[in-house]
């Protein structure tokens, strides 16, 4: 089922449980509503998905006017742990995610996980492409963050 | 963009890109409140799943309980239907029994005379040649009569019993040539006809030849009705036909296996396929515009096929796009599409090789016989084409790779049988055929072919 895996996609673009589930009610109505446009090609998983990631960027666009604010963020090297493999839940990752802000979860989400040039991401969110540069750079600067301090807590507990 | 940038990327997408997790069933409740469709859609779930089962059980539970009938009873029941048959020869046709008699003693003359019987004797005398066992719970009547049979045929042989004489000096009187009247009445029909109804394994070989009408039902597990509703506005059944040899086993009176080899041709048709010039969707999707060119595409419910080969659709193309695209949809994949829909119309046709195994049970059982039919079917693929109607043109289009090469279906129906000549059976058979299997291996939508045949052929019984 598409559900679940569609649900998990919402949580990503939503800042908590209830507006995921908004959005994936949102989505599978549109899902229902353009169904006669699915032609077959390609795959259905894709289809339901750009409607599902759609329907979230709708949401944040109606919700949050999306004013091209670019912050002028440049990334800078900075001191963190380079091996981030040590054992992370997903559920942490998720909240880390959903607790960015909105622009700066919707570009992140688009450029790191969906793959999207920040051309595309330009676009689909009406902002510069010099912005969703900036947006990304600020996300990851505070994803980073979040898993460092994440770790000192862990090493603080043991 | 450095390493450790890209690193964060990656480590979020390989945790995140396939996270999922169940939204509750609060949303599900409230979109299928919405839709009004809940009850709906389980029904059709249902019923498609056990549609699929039901010929299967059908055809098994039908022979098992036939076989098992016959064994049990159709020993009694022969013996009934002997006896009713006699009785209604002996009113109906006296005549016809007597040339049985006449033709089996006929070698000598003495016996010709003795045993054309008077009108009296008949009902015992065809009783006893033709049903034996009947005489058992036979009354005292026939019981005589039986004697006095079986005392005629010993007098043949000891022509000193004084009622024998009795007897053949009554039938004496009778005028002889009456006897070769009786003879020209009897034709094998008659004899075979009375054959068939005694039981025993009998063979048929035949062949049939039928028009057929073949679509297919589409469900998938949630999104029935407008998929459904989607497609099969596009979509239509077409009329083709099939033909075959068959070769029928009867191991009783009313049951019989048939098997053979058939042809046929099943099908569908789709009305306005899509032409798109520039990247596919596909492409634009994953990000790796292709170079530019104009793809005919058939977009059909068992398997979507196209080609870029621009002579199949020689098109003069509209300025405006598919006004149907929104610009949500446009964000993605879609933006350097030029998506149009032409009146063209593609028939996908499939031919298989079909073995049927088909249980048939008679359900009346006169000079027109009435049967029930079930059974299941091995098709084998051996065609596969797609033609593209447009503008006066027909062209054969790629082959559509999405199917299955092997399908199993089950069929049921009915049968019409009828003697033209004495061996030779005029059959015809409605017959319904449902694939248990999917056409198609689609993740999202089970599509099952059916059809619909009206099989009309000849049989020779031996």
């Amino acid at each position: 089922m598409f559900k679940t895996k569609m649900f998990g996609i919402c949580l990503r673009y939503a800042g908590n449980y209830d507006d995921a589930q908004d959005i994936l009610h949102d989505g599978f109505l549109k899902i229902y509503e353009k169904i006669n446009q699915f032609k077959f090609r390609g795959s259905f998983e894709g289809w339901i998905r750009k409607i599902i990631v759609n329907t979230a960027l709708e949401r944040f666009r109606t919700k949050y006017q999306m004013v091209d604010i670019n912050d002028n963020y440049k990334e800078v090297d900075r001191k963190g742990s380079d091996n981030i493999t040590v054992d992370i839940s997903v559920k942490e990752l998720l909240k880390f995610v959903q607790e960015l802000s909105p622009r700066y979860r919707l570009v992140f989400n688009l450029y790191a996980i969906e793959g999207y040039s920040h051309k595309e991401i330009g676009e689909m969110l009406n902002i510069s492409e010099g912005t969703s540069k900036s947006n990304l750079s600020r996300a990851r600067a505070i994803l980073q963050d979040k898993i460092n301090k994440y770790y000192k807590t862990l090493i603080q507990i043991n | 963009m450095n390493a450790k940038s890209e690193n964060i990327d990656r480590f979020f997408k390989k945790r995140l890109e396939n996270y999922e997790d169940n939204p509750g069933t609060v949303v599900w409740d409230n979109i299928s409140e919405k839709l009004g469709r809940k009850k709906k859609r389980t029904l059709v779930l249902f019923m498609s799943r056990v549609a699929a089962g039901i010929t299967l059980i059908v055809a098994l539970g039908l022979g098992y309980y036939f076989l098992n009938k016959d064994s049990s009873e159709i020993l009694t029941e022969s013996t009934e239907q002997a006896d009713e048959q006699v009785k209604e020869k002996a009113i109906t046709s006296p005549g016809k029994k007597e040339p049985l008699l006449v033709k089996k003693y006929e070698t000598t003359a003495e016996s010709k005379i003795i045993t054309a019987p008077e009108k009296t004797y008949e009902p015992g005398l065809t009783k006893s040649i033709t049903g034996e066992q009947s005489s058992e719970t036979d009354n005292y009547k026939s019981r005589n009569i039986l004697s006095r049979i079986k005392s005629i045929i010993a007098g043949k042989i000891d022509n000193t019993h004084a009622e024998d004489i009795k007897i053949a000096e009554r039938i004496r009187t009778k005028p002889a040539d009456e006897n070769l009247v009786y003879t020209g009445n009897i034709t094998e029909e008659e004899i075979s006809y009375t054959d068939s109804k005694s039981g025993g394994s009998k063979w048929a070989i035949g062949g049939q030849l039928a028009p057929v009408y073949s679509y297919r039902n589409v469900s998938s597990d949630y999104l029935d009705s407008y998929v459904k509703d989607q497609i099969n506005s596009k979509e239509s059944g077409i009329i083709t036909y099939a033909m075959g040899l068959n070769v029928a086993m009867s191991p009783g009176k009313r049951l019989s296996i048939q098997s053979g080899i058939y042809y046929s041709k099943y099908g569908q048709q789709t009305d306005a396929v899509n032409v798109f010039t520039s990247d596919t969707p596909e492409a634009a999707w994953d990000n790796t515009p292709d170079e530019s060119t104009t793809n005919v595409l058939i977009a059909q419910s068992i398997g979507t096929v196209s080609s870029s080969d621009n002579d199949l659709l020689k098109f003069n193309q509209p300025a405006n796009d598919n006004a149907e695209n929104s610009n949500e949809l446009r964000y993605f994949a879609q933006q350097n599409t030029t998506d149009i829909n032409v009146d063209a119309t593609a028939t996908q046709y499939f031919e298989y090789l079909e073995i049927p195994l088909i249980i048939k049970y008679k359900i009346i059982d006169r000079k027109i016989d009435l049967n029930v039919l079930s059974g299941i079917s091995t098709h084998f693929l051996i065609g596969n084409d797609i033609y593209l109607d447009y503008d006066n043109m027909n062209n054969k289009f790629p082959e559509n790779v999405n199917v299955n090469n092997m399908n199993y279906s089950g069929s049921i129906g009915i049968g019409i049988e009828y003697p033209v000549l004495s061996k030779l059976m005029l059959n015809i058979e409605p017959r319904f055929k449902y694939y248990i299997n999917p056409i198609v291996k689609n993740p999202s939508y089970n599509i099952h072919p059916y059809s619909l045949g009206i099989f009309t052929g000849i049989s020779y019984v031996f």
